[in-house]
This record gives C-alpha cells, structure tokens and sequence, in this order.
C-alpha cells in the first residue's frame, strides 16, 4: 500500500501499444476492426477503455492475448510490447501457438469475459479448471497443494465455503458467483495486468457493485494493472485513472479520467456525455448524438465520427486522411481538427 | 400529476405463477412465484417506472397485465371511456376491444419484429388483427406513424434486417402505436441499443406521450433510465412491490433497505471523490433467493443488514406511509435510510 | 513534366475505381434492403458452388424423367427380337476410312460362339447408322397431351438398336428403361416428403403449441412409431397389400407406407422449434397485436422456420428414394410392367448377372447420383437456411 504512494508508478508502462491495426479478411470485404491504437498501462493502474458496438474494443483485447480468429483476422500492422522483468516482448511477433505466448496468457496477463458461463468447460469442477491453469504455470508442486491454493483464491474473491464449492459445476453457480471464480482463475497466476472486457455487462446492479469492489480490493493487494473495457460510462468512471474512448476502432481520445469528465474534448465524447442519463445530478433533457454507429464494413473514410457530428467541417473532416492526434493538455489526447 | 390523476389501469393482487414439474409424470412439486401480488395504479398520462433486478418478474408482470400469459390470480382493471374492464375475465372478443388500447414495446428490435415481413406488414399487424380499416387506409397510418418515429416512408418496403438497432426500435414504438392504445407497456426498451441511441429512444417516448397523452408502464433495470421518464417509480424484488412513490421522493428518501442498496450500487458518473475510488457502498450478500423457494417473512430478509426477528417472520405488507410513498417493510419508520 | 502528371493521373483513375466500386456494392447493398427472405436464401445458397452443380444435376434428371418419352430413344417396353442380355452398343467416332465422323453405330448381329455355345454380338461394319438429333418417329403425345412425332436422338432406322446400356433378358433397352424408372423412384420421393411434410408440420405444430395432454399422447405416438425397426414395418406393410391393385393404386400405397415413420422425424423438429419460437419477442408482439392462435402460428411462428423444414424434407427424400428401391428390389414394391429403379435392379439379382451382365448394374449408379446430389442440395440449403444468422 504505502508503496504505491511512494514509487512514482505512473511513469513505467507495464503494456505499451503502438499503432495497433487488427483486420478481418471476410469475402464481403475487409473489416478494419482496429485501425490504429495507441495504448499505455501503467503498473499499478485502471485504464478504462470505453466504447460502442463495433468500436474494436474486445478486439483490442483479444490482440493483445493474441486470441483473434486467424483466418479471417489479422494483426496487420504495429506493436503490443509487454514489459516483464527487464525485458520487452513484442507480443505480436509471437506465433500464436508458441509457448511464450500462452505463458503470457494467465502468467503475466489474466482475463475476465462478459459471459463467465462460457469460459468454463461444463464437465469439470470449477476447482479442477482453475487447478489446472496453476498446475499448466507450474505455480503448484502437486494437484494437492494446487487445490489449496485454488481454495485461497475463492475465498479471496468471496466465494463462501470455499471448501465445499471447490468441487461444484460451473451451473451450479451463480452469475455473480461464476464471475468471481472467473477472476479467481483470472489471478491465480498473480498477473501483472488483468483485462477485464465487460466484466459486470450480464450482471445486476448489486452484483456488479460487489464484483466492482472486488476488483478495487484485489488490485489494492496485489498491485496489478486493470484494462477495463465497458460501454458503461459511470462503471468506468468510477473505477479507472485514464479512460481512452473508442469509436470504429479509432482512439479517438486519451486523459486521466477526471479530464476525460471534467473537460471531454471530442465532440463523441461531449455527445456521450450530454446523451446518457444519470442518477444524480440536475434533470435535463437528453441531447441524442443524431444517427446510429455505420457498420465496420462501411466507415467514413476522414474522421470516423463526422457523418454523425455536430462540428463537422465540410473539406476537412471528410478529407480520406487519417486524422491526426493532438496533446490539448498535458496527457489529453483527442483525434479532432478543431484542436488543430 | 396535471391529468388530475385519472386511474387508467389498475392492478390488484396480481399473482402469476409457473409450475415446476418433475419426474416422468410431471409432477408439479411446486412454484416459481415469478409475480406474488403485486397492486399498482397508472394514471393517466404518467409514465409509472417499474424497477428491479433480473428475475424479480418485471417482465413477467408487464406480460401479465397484457394477459400474454395467463395470470393465475388477482385482477387487472382498464379504465375505457368511463367503464371498467376486468381484463382477465374478458372473452375472446372482450379482449380484442382491450387489445387495441393496450401495446407493448420489446426489449430486444432484433427478435420481436417479423424479420420475414416488410415493415408495413410489420407496424400494419395490430390493424390487421384486429380488422380496422382498408388496406390502403392502413398504408396511409403506416406513413404517417413512421413520418412521426423519425423514419422515411420509403422504409415501408424494406425489410426489418436493413435497420439498426435504433430503428428497428423504432418501428417496434410505431407498431405499438399503430392502433392508437391508450396504455403501453415498455419493457426495457432501450437495453439492446447502444449508449449513443437510447437517448433517441427515451426522448422519442417521451415525446409521442406528450402528443398523444399516452400512459406508460416503464420496465427498466436502470435506476438513471427510470429517472429520466417515470413520475412515479415501483420497485420489485423477486415477485414483490417492495416500494412505491413519487420520483423524487423515492430516490431521495427511499424507506426501503433494498432500494436504498440499489441506489449505492448504481455507478455514478460524478463519483470521483478525493482520490479514493472506492466509495463506500452498501454491498449486499450474495444473491437474490429462487423465486421457486422463498425464505419465510420478508423476501429481503436474507440480505437484508437491518432484518430483525420480525422480519424473518412476519412478511411486511406494502403500507402508505405517506400519500405519496408506500413500503413494503416492518421498520420503515425507524431506519433513516440515505438516497441520492 | 510527364513524370509529375502520371502519378496524378493514376491516382486520379484509382479513386474513379474506389468510387466506382464502393457505388456498387451500395447499390447491391440497398437491393439487399429490399430483399425477402427467399430472396436472401437464395442470394447465400448461389455462393455454395457444389450444391449449385448439384441442384442443377437434380434438375437436369428430373427433367429427362418426366419427359422420358422424349428423351427415351425406345419405350421401356419395346424388344428387340433375338438381343436378350445384349452389351451395350459401341459408339464410333472414326470410320474404317479413319475419317473423323459424327458419332455412329454398326448394326450388330447375335451370332452363337460354337466352342462355348454362348451367344456373342458382333459388328457387321458394312453400314454406318449415323446418330442424330430430334429424329423422326411415328407421332406420340408428350406426356400424354403434347402431340409431337421426334425422339431427342436415335437413329433413322428404328430397328437397328442402340442400346447406350445394354438390354436386358427380354431384348429391352436399360438406359430407357432407367430414365422411365426415374419417374416413379424420383417422384415418389416426392409424394412420401408431401405426406411426411403434412402430417409432421400439423402434428408436430399442435404438439409444441398448445402442449400438455396432446403432446403428450402425440410425443408417445412416436417414441412407439421410431422403436419399431424400418425395414421389417415396411415388408409387412407392402406384403399386406392386395396383389390384385393397379400400378397408380401400389404406388400411393407405397408413398404412404414411407411416410408413416418419416413424419415422426419431422415433427419432433417442428414442436420444438415452435416451443423455442413461442417464447421469442416476436410471438409475444404478435399476440399483444391480437393474433389468434391460428395466426401466429402460420403466418409468424411457421415461416421462421420453413427453411429448416425445406433441409430436413431435402435430406429425407434420399431415405424415401431408397426405401422404394428397396422394396421393389424384394419385390414388394412397384412390380412390373410398370418400372423402377427397384425393379430394375431385381434383374440384377443373382450372381451370373455380376460376372456376366455388369451393364445392369447401371440403375444403381443413377440411385447413388440422385441421392448425393439431394444431400449435396441439403448441405447448402442448411448454410443458406437461417440468412438473418449472420447479421
């Protein structure tokens, strides 16, 4: 704890990825699912991703654990370099079926999924299926000392009697249940970065408010790094110190989150912020962003957002150019032409 | 309530049960209590919020009172031009009166349009059904209906696949409207769409009840969205009203201990307190009991943190506590309950 | 100079092709717009190239079938005096010139091999009998109403014969014989598939509709209906038939007696999808417009799922085509003179036939082909079935 405060933590990248284009090759055509990222974790911290459908968030994701479908997805260009104990791994580089690759998944890098119900093989206890990822790590000696320390993990996720839960099915638990033993495999190898994609979207409000406090509590003891991906703006809010928002698989901007709420600067993010309603707060009326997100297959080719924005600028916006970033304040980064 | 609170529906001790079966023969061994008595009134012109968790039978209540499902008791009484109807003993031909003053709006515009049919056939149906004009009358109110959603009437001949989620939702509010109801039920009509569309939807509701003095019963999960339409706001907990007030009232005083943990669990948007992310919110335990098997007494008790011995005892019956505010728990009065 | 403008003028023609092409496939994007789901089935099954050949392979079968007269140089049942168990005939391209000709046949003579005392065929090269098209015969009707007086092909001289497959033991020529035969074995796939579709849309619809007691009786129906074994069920259904019925009765009688399990298969499918779909949004908005029972059942519940009954009916006319042959190839099905793959097979019954007629044998391929081709069809028609899946 009293680490934390005194280690300048902020500055040293546990993740770092560069200009990052994962495409999928369909006959209809090619989708550009992401086209162009950059993206920074620090060790220690919350970098929220927020998001639409088709955004290109999970996909993000999946790149980074190389879990992208091939055919028809690609990592076309750019870099996922991971920094772990002196050293870097350009993580796209790697074959996908290489050991390097699935000693990262769950040693260094840990995920959570929306739907924990499909991350678990029916057939098997969930204490084997998490037994087995320590044993594959070779975190464990023996099965037995492996099942302890599977029993410890549930019962740090606040699973009750862990003892006896350890030999249940994955259909004998609950969601909120499924999830928290979702992040008990998640964590069982003490990752360095956990990347949670959606992880409260198919939960009730008091269940999410115990997975999100869970996920607080767990990243206060261990000091890991959380990639949290949401389409839920106030569950971001409330959990991340940077936010990046994506739109057609663009960042479109980048700031600590209290710039990111105080100061929105893209006109996507100011539309999202007029266009949500909240619990707290005055009443107003919603303003819409007018429209619906175009299909991945037919994007603008200027500024992702301008055919729906309210400061479109005929002759720039639409010019076919990637729009450039701009550093409108100290670490507040947005894709915009009105910062130009 | 400026329409001098003018009942246009009301709902008596409506219970609506399904039978767990087993074994070869089908034995019914018990009941999933999906709705367990719930009371409520809608006047006319107000949007009543109805909210609650998964599997606390909102839904089911909202196709009850529609009578989709057979209710297995209570009554359902529609105010119609100075007579009252009781729903559920109406016949075939009673019904189809009731039918063209009550709709509903879906949850999901991708599963309850007929994909197989136009969009004229689609928003055109309730007309068919029910035998009221010609077709070329029909086509006229299609236009029109659609010219009020927001969409092109050109639209009429295309098929419900080409749309997005937002239209299709739209079509959906149009079809519901096509035969001028007088009451709606809205089941969570804006949770399949993406966050930068439902603003559209909510505000599109909100305008056509303005314009055509339309009554709403609004299902929703989320607490910010309820706040947004209902003037009066119920909250259910497995089969249960567990409070019922006024907006304001109900989200400043709540006197319930479940609304009160609801609403500590919602994310904030504005929650950045003091660097410290985890707010201190009332976490419940673990999870909602099975509608099949209730715990004796008050349906909250097992989560509950102030359940006392009477609690687990004696169930609480929903009592006025203020003309504007009624509850469904023994201590309403002597907890002092924060909202927001 | 020409070095600045060239690039600028490539770039200037690659964005014609960009817009040119992005036009185009908006264009076949809003015809989608207004596509219907046949329309989109079909749209998704042309991509499936095999069961495109395959279908058109089906067709071009069932074509030559049902216009065997036309297409048959010979009636099933015309005989050639003295070519019993003949080969089939040898067709020249090059003439004892060594000229290049169009497609010919020398008329063949039975002679008897006087060391083995067998009958053996020879060529008697003296006379070419050139094979043409649309030849002139005496005038028949076209499927009985057409009056017309050509055969697809032949030969100008009606009694030299031209037997593409042999003949068999009564002088009869097999490849008419089979495209004839191709009437009652295709279609009574067909007729069974008709039935089957009915009884198993109408029972399977009652059963997952409106469930409890009916379902139950119906489910019990067939769970006794799929215990009993096909084969022997069949026999004993076709042996009870009276000997003394006509072909057309034999055959509806057939049909039926294929049908009666076939249905049960289909019915399952159906209640349970209709059970999946009761529930679905779309079942509900039509029941909160005021849809009758009768109306939610056939106008929404059923046409979202038509096209996995038209896969399952796809895949079952194989079982129904083989059923048939296989009962007239015990000889409990059609029996002749009327034919049908079956009872052309009977011919190849015992074992000389193999060793020294393989040319009868030739039906059998036609079943083999019919019936790949129909899995082949199925096959796509499941990808294209669901076109809204993938969206």
């Amino acid at each position: 704890m009293s680490q934390d405060q005194l280690t300048p933590m902020a500055s040293e990248p546990i993740l770092e990825i560069r200009d990052l284009k994962t495409h999928f090759m369909l006959d209809t055509g090619t989708v550009r699912a992401v086209d162009g990222i950059d993206l920074t974790i620090s060790r220690g911290k919350t970098l929220g991703v927020i998001g639409e459908s088709g955004c290109g968030k999970s996909v993000t994701a999946h790149s980074i654990l190389r879990l992208i479908p091939s055919p028809p997805g690609q990592i076309v260009n750019g870099q996922i370099l991971l920094y772990r104990q002196g050293e870097v791994i350009d993580i796209t580089r790697l074959q996908p079926k290489e050991a390097t690759i699935r000693q990262i998944r769950g040693a260094d890098i840990g995920m959570i999924f929306q739907e924990p119900m499909t991350s678990f093989g029916p057939l098997h206890t969930i204490g084997n299926q998490i037994g087995e990822t320590i044993l594959t790590h070779q975190q464990a000696e023996s099965a037995q000392s492996a099942r302890e320390q599977v029993i410890e993990l549930l019962r740090q996720v606040g699973i009750p009697n862990p003892e006896q839960r350890v030999d249940a099915y994955p259909h004998e638990f609950s969601g909120g249940m499924r999830q928290r033993a979702m992040i008990a495999m998640a964590i069982s190898c003490s990752p360095m970065l956990l990347i949670a994609d959606e992880p409260t979207t198919s939960l009730d409000v008091t269940i999410e408010a115990q997975i999100l406090d869970l996920l607080v509590g767990l990243q206060e003891q261990t000091g890991m790094a959380i990639m949290l991906i949401s389409h839920n703006l106030a569950v971001v809010s409330e959990m991340a110190d940077d936010i990046a928002v994506m739109y057609l698989g663009k960042r479109v901007e980048l700031g600590s989150a209290d710039a990111i709420f105080d100061n929105p600067l893209h006109p996507y993010t100011q539309g999202l912020w007029r266009s949500i309603p909240r619990v707290d707060g005055p009443l107003d009326k919603l303003i819409p962003i007018p429209g619906a997100v175009p299909s991945p297959r037919d994007r603008p080719t200027g500024c992702v957002f301008a055919s729906r924005c309210n400061r479109f600028i005929e002759g720039t916006c639409d010019e076919p150019r990637p729009v450039p970033t701009f550093e409108v304040e100290p670490d507040h980064f947005v894709a915009c032409y009105l910062y130009d | 309530m400026s329409e001098s609170e003018q009942p246009i529906l009301e709902v008596r001790d409506l219970r609506q049960f399904f039978p767990i079966q087993e074994g070869l023969l089908r034995r019914v061994v018990g009941y999933v209590k999906a709705v367990n008595g719930v009371s409520l009134t809608i006047n006319q012109g107000e949007t009543l919020g109805l909210v609650g968790e998964s599997g606390c039978g909102k839904s089911t209540l909202g196709r009850a009172i529609l009578r989709l499902y057979e209710p297995t008791g209570g009554e359902v009484i529609f105010h119609h031009q100075d007579r009252q109807l009781s729903v559920l003993d109406l016949d075939r031909h009673g019904m189809r009166q009731v039918r063209a003053n009550m709709q509903m709006i879906f949850q999901d515009p991708f599963a309850s349009l007929n994909e197989r049919m136009t969009v004229l056939d689609n928003v055109i149906e309730p007309l068919v059904c029910n035998g009221i004009g010609s077709r070329p009358e029909r086509e006229a109110t299609a236009e029109n209906l659609l010219a009020q959603v927001g969409l092109r009437k050109e639209h009429l001949r295309r098929y419900p696949h080409s749309f997005s989620g937002g239209q299709r939702q739209r079509i959906g509010i149009a079809r519901a409207l096509s035969i001028e109801p007088k009451f709606v039920v809205a089941d969570e009509p804006v949770f399949a769409l993406d966050v930068s569309v439902q603003a559209q939807i909510l505000n599109l509701m909100k305008e056509l009840q303005a314009q055509l003095g339309l009554s709403y019963l609004f299902i929703s999960h989320d607490m910010a969205v309820i706040r947004y339409v209902a003037d009066r706001i119920a909250v259910m907990y497995v089969g249960k009203l567990v409070e019922y007030a006024e907006r304001d009232e109900l989200l400043r005083h709540p006197a319930h201990p479940y609304t009160e943990a609801l609403h500590s669990a919602v994310p904030r948007l504005s929650q950045k307190d003091s660097g410290n992310r985890r707010r201190n919110r009332i976490l419940l335990k673990a999870s909602p009991p099975d509608p099949g098997n209730l715990p004796p007494g008050c349906v909250f008790q097992t989560r509950c943190h102030y359940a006392e011995e009477q609690c687990r005892q004696e169930e609480p019956p929903l009592r006025e506590i203020s003309t504007i505010h009624s509850v469904a728990c023994h201590l309403a009065e002597e907890l002092n309950l924060s909202g927001i | 100079m020409s070095t600045a403008s060239k690039p600028t003028f490539l770039t200037a023609l690659s964005e014609h092709y960009i817009r040119w092409k992005r036009e185009r496939s908006q264009r076949l994007q809003e015809r989608l717009y207004y596509a219907s789901q046949r329309e989109l089935v079909w749209h998704a099954f042309k991509k499936h190239r095999l069961a495109l050949v395959a279908l058109i392979i089906l067709t071009v079968l069932y074509t030559v079938s049902i216009g065997a007269d036309f297409f048959a140089p010979f009636s099933p049942l015309n005989r050639f005096q003295n070519f019993n168990d003949a080969p089939p005939t040898r067709i020249h391209l090059i003439t004892r010139e060594g000229k290049l000709s169009w497609p010919f046949v020398y008329q063949t003579v039975r002679v008897r091999n006087t060391e083995t005392f067998k009958y053996e065929y020879r060529e008697n090269t003296t006379h070419r009998h050139i094979i043409r098209l649309l030849v002139k015969t005496e005038p028949y009707k076209l499927l009985k109403v057409i009056p017309i007086q050509h055969k697809f092909f032949g030969l100008s001289d009606r009694h030299v014969p031209l037997l593409l497959f042999g003949s068999d033991r009564l002088g009869r020529d097999v490849f008419s014989r089979i495209l004839f035969a191709g009437r009652i074995s295709l279609f009574i796939g067909f007729g069974g598939v008709m039935v089957t579709f009915i009884l198993g849309s109408i029972l399977g619809g009652i059963s997952g509709y409106y469930g409890g007691l009916v379902d139950e009786i119906i489910q019990r129906i067939i769970e006794v209906l799929i215990s009993v074994p096909n084969i022997p069920i069949w026999i004993a259904l076709s042996a009870a038939l009276p000997r003394d019925w006509g072909t057309i009765k034999i055959y509806f009688a057939i049909t039926l007696i294929l049908a009666v399990r076939g249905w049960t298969g289909l019915a399952r499918v159906v209640r349970g999808r209709i059970i999946s779909l009761r529930e679905e949004e779309f079942a509900l908005a039509a029941k909160a417009a005021g849809a009758g029972d009768w109306r939610i059942i056939f106008t929404h519940l059923l046409p979202a799922f038509i096209s996995y009954l038209i896969v399952h009916i796809t895949l079952a006319i194989p079982g129904m085509i083989l059923g048939e042959t296989a009962l007239s190839f015990l000889g409990l099905g059609i029996k002749p003179p009327a034919v049908s793959w079956g009872t052309l097979l009977q011919d190849a019954q015992d074992i000389t036939v193999l060793a020294n007629y393989p040319w009868l044998l030739i039906p059998s391929l036609f079943v083999v082909l019919t019936i790949l081709m129909f899995n082949f069809v199925g096959d796509g028609l499941r990808d294209a079935a669901d076109p809204y899946a993938s969206r």
